[in-house]
């Protein structure tokens, strides 16, 4: 029994030593800065060599902006969706991320000057030879990203049929399955896409124009001025430029805005080495190399899909344990609140927990860090689950269990303990093992949350490589093998307490 | 009835029960019982099925708490007059279920009385018709869970007074299975030796054998016999006339909720003096 609390209390330390170092705050400065690195190029991304490195325009005008500020230049991985929203939470005080500056937008957040400015561009399959500019696509039908400015291009259109994607990658996979006919889209992600992809291609002039810009808190103030003058810095000293056209993003409007007409000898490397990387990995060699490469990020992101379930599983079994007991012994009021809380949260879905205990309960002062509120939502959510099983075990313990208990003695509490809770604890083990490996594929969910766990890196890989099949492969595997142990532990549960230990009692 | 007066009639009655009523909602089961056994008695109770024994047997060591009266077992005394609470507790057994039925009763009155309860307890060992014993624990494990957890005893100390006991009922050899290990009329002895682990006062016994086939009987029966001999004061629910008028210093024919009629087996088997008394021993004897 001791051994066990030893072992359940390193766990919590080690839970809180991540927790923490997630959210560690050093003495120097810090630009806390948020982007979605499961975004296509050139934004930001994992490295195609070292998968724990990031790389991308993005990524370059953060690290310059922090240094032109003489601060340290600190990472924070979000979602792209929740990039806005999450600024509420202070787990970063900017995100620039390929936001496009909208009214919609600057109502919530403030936008820093715009650090890109470029434009919508058609990309069609290279088949099509008939489309030539937007005017073309009259009757046809046309993918562009939910909510962005090419979408409104697109509405205003006449005769687009508009479809909207969450994200580019599932636009272009419509486009090349024959369900879409165009996609609009910003200059950049056409760009590279259409430079390894031969099966599409850009077509038509530069349509509209858009501008990206960097998002803090509407309280700010001092902040948005620091960040305003340091890109003001990188305009000038000419940074940005250079960072820009090493990705090959250089365009006419930017000339212009910056007022920046020198021609520089930089030339495109970072672009060059995105088209090898692409380029590179069609043999089944280089694919298997690639392959490869994913595997210290996906062994990186299964030590944090166990700790994380591992950790969650304890909560719930201690939590659902508790619930059981309020709810069976219990005076009224405690039993009642046993049962609203068991039933709301079966009654609701895990994702919607997760997102209230991430977003909404740092609303009224209750933040914590992304790996907690998975662990608490995930515990919490199979906490509900392992109650009703508890209760059916209690249940099923004959009252004699109790009347002997109590005859020789005992109190109420001291028969639970050691008469009653024993023996309905054997019975609920093989359900909460076979739990246990639901609850390790549901913690899939907390990727949404800025965990980078074995999903989230799998999403990271599909979207940078334009590649779902292999790496959806590896992390299926990688699910299956981390499950098998317990499913393993299970069955010879299972077998060790199927002996009817009751049976002349 | 003049309950500030109640003293036992002799010193050496160990249980006195005065008027005790038990009634389950409307169901009026115990009508007034009145009791006394002495020191080193065993008593025999009988009676047709549903007549009141096991309720009876079960107020004596509070699983259920009577509703008026007076007990004095083992040195505690607990009486109740005409308290309504015990009716809270019925009704909130009934709400969860078969399981909880003992607890919630006791939950419901005052702490002073839970104490007296759980003294009791500790005094008056219970063997129940289906053993109830604990089907996690081995049989060792089953005689010391309590010794330790109440008395806070030591595993050696607890551990040497088992075996004793174990060697007492016959069952020294046993001490590592399991109860599903064991024969009926094992694990019945291993039942008593567990009630005699927290050294009662008092034993009572909830139709000991009826779930044993007839050659397992007479094991069980032994063992009271013997704990008789040794002066353990005894009351025994049984449907086994033999053993009741073989064994027992005293017999009692409940019917109804009432003590019809209470002596010597030698003379209420033969001679009963009450008519329902001999009404109830033609049918059961000349089955
Ligand atoms: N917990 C209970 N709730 C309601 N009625 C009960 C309960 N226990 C016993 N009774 C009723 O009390 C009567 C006497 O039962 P019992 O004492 O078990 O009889 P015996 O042991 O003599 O066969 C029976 O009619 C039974 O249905
Ligand atoms: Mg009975």
């Amino acid at each position: 029994m001791n051994k066990k609390y030893t072992v359940s209390i390193l766990f919590l330390i080690a839970a809180l030593f991540i927790s923490m170092s997630l959210d560690l705050k050093s003495e120097k400065k810090v630009l806390r800065w948020a982007a979605d690195n499961e975004g296509s190029a050139p934004f930001i991304n994992q490295d195609y060599d070292d998968a724990t490195k990031l790389i991308g325009f993005e990524k370059e005008i953060a690290d310059a902006l922090a240094e032109e500020l003489g601060w340290e230049s600190q990472f924070v991985y979000n979602s792209w969706d929740g990039l806005i929203p999450g600024l509420s939470r202070d787990d970063y005080d900017i995100a620039i991320n390929g936001l496009e500056i909208t009214e919609d937008r600057a109502a919530v957040v403030t936008f820093s000057d715009p650090y890109f400015l470029t434009y919508e561009q058609l990309v069609v399959p290279v088949s099509d030879t008939s489309t030539k500019c937007l005017n073309d696509v009259f009757g046809k039908k046309c993918g562009t990203l939910k909510g962005s400015v090419a979408e409104r291009f697109l509405i205003a259109t006449p005769g687009a049929i508009v479809k909207s994607y969450d994200n580019e990658l599932t636009a272009f996979q419509e486009m090349q399955m024959g369900r879409l006919d165009a996609v609009l889209i910003d200059h950049p992600i056409a760009l590279y896409f259409c430079s390894w992809n031969k099966k599409a291609k850009m077509v038509g002039l530069p349509i509209g124009e858009v501008s990206y810009g960097i998002v803090l808190r509407k309280t700010d103030t001092k902040l948005i001025a620091d960040i305003n003058r340091a890109l003001a810095a990188i305009v000038k000293n000419g940074k940005l430029r250079i960072i820009l056209e090493r990705w090959n993003l250089w365009n006419y409007m930017l000339v212009s805005h910056f007022d920046d007409p020198n021609p520089s000898s930089v030339g495109h490397p970072a672009f060059k080495r995105f088209v090898e990387s692409k380029g590179g990995g069609k043999s089944f060699g280089e694919t298997v190399q690639r392959y490869i490469g994913y595997l210290p990020a996906f062994g990186q992101g299964a030590v944090v899909t166990v700790t994380l379930s591992i950790l969650s599983m304890m909560l719930a079994i201690f939590a659902g344990l508790s619930l059981a007991l309020m709810r069976v012994y219990g005076n009224r009021v405690i039993s009642r609140a046993a049962i609203i809380f068991i039933e709301t949260v079966r009654g609701t879905p895990l994702l919607i927990q997760i997102m209230i205990i991430y977003y909404a309960l740092p609303m009224i002062g209750l933040q914590m860090p992304a790996f907690f509120a998975g662990v608490i939502g995930l515990g919490l959510n199979y906490a509900a689950y392992e109650a009703e099983n508890y209760r059916a075990g209690l249940f099923s313990v004959p009252r004699g269990q109790i009347e002997a208990a109590m005859s020789l003695g005992m109190s109420k509490f001291q028969s639970l303990r050691h008469i009653i809770l024993p023996q309905a604890i054997r019975l609920v083990i093989p359900p909460v093992t076979n739990d246990y490996i639901s609850l390790l594929k549901d913690s899939s969910l907390v990727s949404l949350i800025a965990i980078t766990e074995l999903t989230k890196v799998f999403l990271s890989f599909a979207a940078r490589d334009f590649d779902f099949l292999g790496p959806g492969l590896m992390v299926a595997v990688i699910y299956l093998l981390i499950g098998l142990p317990f499913v393993k532990l299970a069955k010879i549960i299972e077998k060790r307490f199927s002996i009817d230990h009751r049976k002349t009692v | 009835m003049d309950t500030k007066n109640f003293i036992p009639d002799k010193s050496e009655v160990v249980v006195s029960v005065k008027g005790i009523n038990k009634s389950f909602g409307d169901n009026h089961i115990l009508k007034g019982i009145d009791l006394d056994v002495k020191t080193g008695e065993l008593v025999s109770i009988i009676g047709r099925s549903g007549c009141g024994k096991t309720t009876f047997l079960r107020c004596l060591n509070c699983l259920e708490i009577f509703d008026s009266g007076l007990m004095r077992i083992a040195g505690i005394t607990l009486n109740k007059l005409h308290n309504k609470s015990t009716n809270k507790g019925s009704r909130l057994q009934s709400r969860s279920g078969r399981f909880f039925k003992g607890f919630k009763a006791v939950q419901n009155t005052d702490e002073d009385f839970q104490k007296k309860v759980r003294t009791l307890r500790v005094r008056v060992g219970m063997v129940f018709q289906s053993f109830n014993l604990f089907p996690h624990l081995t049989v060792m494990d089953n005689l010391i869970k309590a010794p330790t957890v109440v008395k806070k005893e030591t595993k050696e100390e607890a551990r040497t007074r088992a075996i004793k006991l174990l060697e007492k009922v016959g069952m020294d050899e046993f001490v590592d299975r399991y109860p599903h290990e064991l024969s009926g009329g094992q694990a019945q002895r291993v039942a008593i030796a567990r009630a005699l682990s927290m050294n009662p006062q008092v034993m009572l016994y909830d139709e000991p054998t009826s779930a044993l086939d007839p050659e397992l009987e007479q094991e069980v029966m032994q063992v009271m016999e013997n704990l008789n001999k040794e002066g353990m004061t005894q009351i025994v629910v049984t449907h086994a006339m033999h053993f009741a008028r073989g064994a027992s210093d005293k017999v009692v024919y409940l019917e109804d909720g009432k003590i019809i009629e209470a002596g010597h087996p030698d003379v209420l088997f033969k001679d009963p003096k009450d008519p329902r008394t001999r009404e109830f021993l033609k049918t059961i004897l000349h089955d």
